[in-house]
């Protein structure tokens, strides 16, 4: 029953970190709080097979993910570790280091078709653990380096010369380590405050800036597998801006914001902020028959966006979807419920 | 899926004594199979999925010497392919249930019994939509759909073909079955789909395709006249006016990928793009 006590408590303590915290930090720090809490569970609870690992995390991670449905990452990280442990559980029954199982078309159809059976191969589960937890923690290495590695390829991307239009850039822990890696000539940035290190402009003259611009950089809440992404609310003007003046628009992204399911209608999902931040609490009376929104979260189509760059790769679009089944396993978000 | 159950019946009876002639007869059940009128896309690529499935036991079972257990064996996988293809339909219908939300106003083309199940699942969990039925001429095909739709009290509107534009203002999305999936991650489906497709991508309404994935076909259209004809034309059609086929009205037509948003199929919901990939997996 040790184990049992101790899951709990690690539940409690994860429970107590999204409450401590007033403001909400930059999703590379949740992802990383995310890690940390799926390795403590591997370390500490109890399982005989890898089957039971998965339930233990699974069940832990869907709970975690119900309590706080508009983070994505949580449910993103669950994945990356389930992956994990079902590559590792593989290498150990084939018992060699190639990840890459040469299947024969048989299995083909039965993955595709079929779940498999339950793993009956009894694993060292010590050597489970350990392999798992390596795993986590090229993961979070992983993180940690995502902003720079996005940099990194800034030179393939942008000449020193562009124009380059950006949104809110002081928000966002990527795009700020983007632009401080590359010094382009010109930034505007939207709606930004003014101690931001770019030209700040407001939403109104986007489309006449916009005339001036080269390129636009934009951080991404999410990517969807459809090549659609969420964005901060405000950068669907941008985006319809250049796609109006054929502006190439490109995202920015760590792998943890890599999301396996299809949003038809942002609505359900997208997050509200406060609503004195758009009518402040003083004139709350005067206006007492107005309903304020504060929607944190565009949805941005597909066809508005011209690359997505994550850490590893750049990529169109269309061919995100395979960035899917790189970081996550077929059996694992198949299923999903909402 | 009748003509599954056929085969899987053809495979516990034949003569044959040895492996070969077992595929051999296999492969004669088919091509009997698509010499009959009733033969289309989704029967064609439905039977050569089969034939894949069943023949690729794995080696060891094969050098079974007794022969009637490497039948049972064929005859086993012969159910468990129909009892697989038999829940893709339910969990299709559970993969669609987030695009549906209350008030929704739904346009659909001709009777597809994919589509018919999920908007009765969306239904039975208590969402209130409204939807739009093309007649679908020349065999009346939606008003049978519009009737299904009625008895299990979803509002239901028959519409003419030709009034697809006038609608399509008023549509929120636009579902279709589909009779195959091509490797371009473009439909064939029952003429007049390519019409409806178009006019919503110009009003900016998503198209959603629904499809088991014993209809997926590989082939590679470019344009309609690339696509094969024995998708388009009954069989009876093309053998008696072999060379004359102008004059005949094609049943189907083929929707290019650029016009349909997302596959929801019960391998998972795709993009057209991905379309080509799952493909690929499938018939390796």
């Amino acid at each position: 029953m040790a184990d049992q006590v101790a899951v709990s408590r690690l539940r409690d303590r994860v429970n107590l970190y999204f409450h401590k915290t007033a403001v909400r930090e930059s999703s590379s720090k949740l992802a990383l709080r995310m890690l940390s809490f799926f390795e403590d569970l591997v370390r500490y609870a109890h399982y005989e097979t890898a089957e039971q690992l998965i339930a233990i995390l699974r069940a832990e991670g869907e709970l975690l993910y119900a309590a706080h449905s508009n983070e994505f990452i949580i449910r993103n990280m669950l994945l990356v570790v389930l992956r994990g442990v079902r590559d590792e559980c593989l290498t150990q029954t084939s018992g060699s280091d190639d990840t890459l199982p040469q299947a024969d078309s048989l299995n083909h159809f039965q993955r595709l078709w079929f779940l498999p059976a339950p793993n009956q191969v009894q694993i060292n589960s010590a050597q489970l653990r350990s392999g798992v937890l390596d795993f986590i923690k090229e993961m979070k290495e992983e993180i940690n380096v995502s902003a720079e590695m996005i940099s990194n390829q800034a030179g393939h991307q942008l000449v020193k010369t562009d124009t380059v239009m950006t949104y809110k850039l002081s928000q966002s822990g990527t795009l700020k380590k983007f632009f401080s890696l590359f010094r382009a000539k010109t930034i505007y940035s939207v709606d930004d405050d003014p101690s931001a290190p770019a030209n700040v402009i407001s939403s109104v003259e986007i489309l006449s800036t916009m005339k001036l611009t080269t390129r636009v950089v934009l951080s991404a809440a999410a990517i969807l597998p459809d090549g659609s992404v969420v964005a901060p609310a405000g950068t669907l003007n941008v985006c319809l801006a250049a796609k109006r003046h054929s502006v190439p628009v490109v995202f920015c992204a760590g792998y943890y914001k890599l999301t396996p399911m299809f949003i038809p209608h942002l609505d359900e999902f997208n997050v509200q902020g406060r609503p004195t931040d758009v009518l402040p609490a003083s004139e709350a009376l005067k206006f007492s028959n107005v309903s304020v929104a504060n929607p944190l979260f565009d949805l941005i189509p597909a066809h508005l966006i011209t690359l997505v760059l994550t850490q590893s790769s750049a990529k169109t679009p269309l061919h995100v979807y395979r960035l899917i089944s790189d970081y996550y396993h077929l059996e694992d978000f198949r299923q999903l419920d909402r | 899926m009748e003509a599954i159950k056929s085969k899987v019946n053809d495979a516990g009876k034949p003569q044959a004594s040895t492996v070969q002639g077992l595929t051999k007869d296999l492969s004669n059940a088919v091509d009997e199979m698509m010499r009959t009128d009733r033969s289309s896309a989704t029967v064609q690529s439905a039977c050569e999925l089969f034939l894949r499935f069943s023949s690729l036991i794995s080696q060891e079972k094969l050098i079974d010497a007794n022969f009637e257990a490497v039948k049972c064996e064929y005859v086993k996988r012969g159910n468990v392919f129909i009892k697989r293809i038999e829940k893709s339909r339910s969990i299709i219908a559970k993969c669609f249930r987030p695009f549906i939300r209350s008030n929704l106003k739904v346009l659909t083309h001709s009777y597809s019994k994919v589509v018919l199940e999920s908007l009765l699942e969306s239904k039975a969990h208590g969402c209130v939509f409204h939807v739009f039925v093309t007649e679908s001429q020349p065999d009346n095909s939606g008003r049978r759909m519009a009737e299904k739709l009625r008895q299990s009290g979803i509002q239901t509107t028959l519409i003419l073909d030709s009034a697809v534009g006038y609608i399509m203002e008023s549509i929120d999305i636009v579902v279709f079955g589909a009779e195959g999936v091509m490797e371009t991650g473009g439909i064939i489906n029952k003429i007049g789909t390519l019409g409806i497709a178009i006019c919503a991508k110009a009003m900016n309404k998503p198209v959603y395709v629904m499809a088991e994935s014993i209809k997926f076909i590989k082939e590679y259209p470019l344009n309609q006249s690339d696509t094969p004809n024995k998708f388009k034309y009954r069989y009876s059609t093309l053998e008696s006016k072999k060379d004359a086929l102008d004059d005949e009205h094609p049943l189907t037509d083929y929707t290019p990928p650029q016009y349909l948003n997302l596959l929801i199929t019960d391998l998972g919901i795709f993009t057209p793009a991905a379309v080509g990939d799952e493909l690929i997996k499938l018939y390796t």
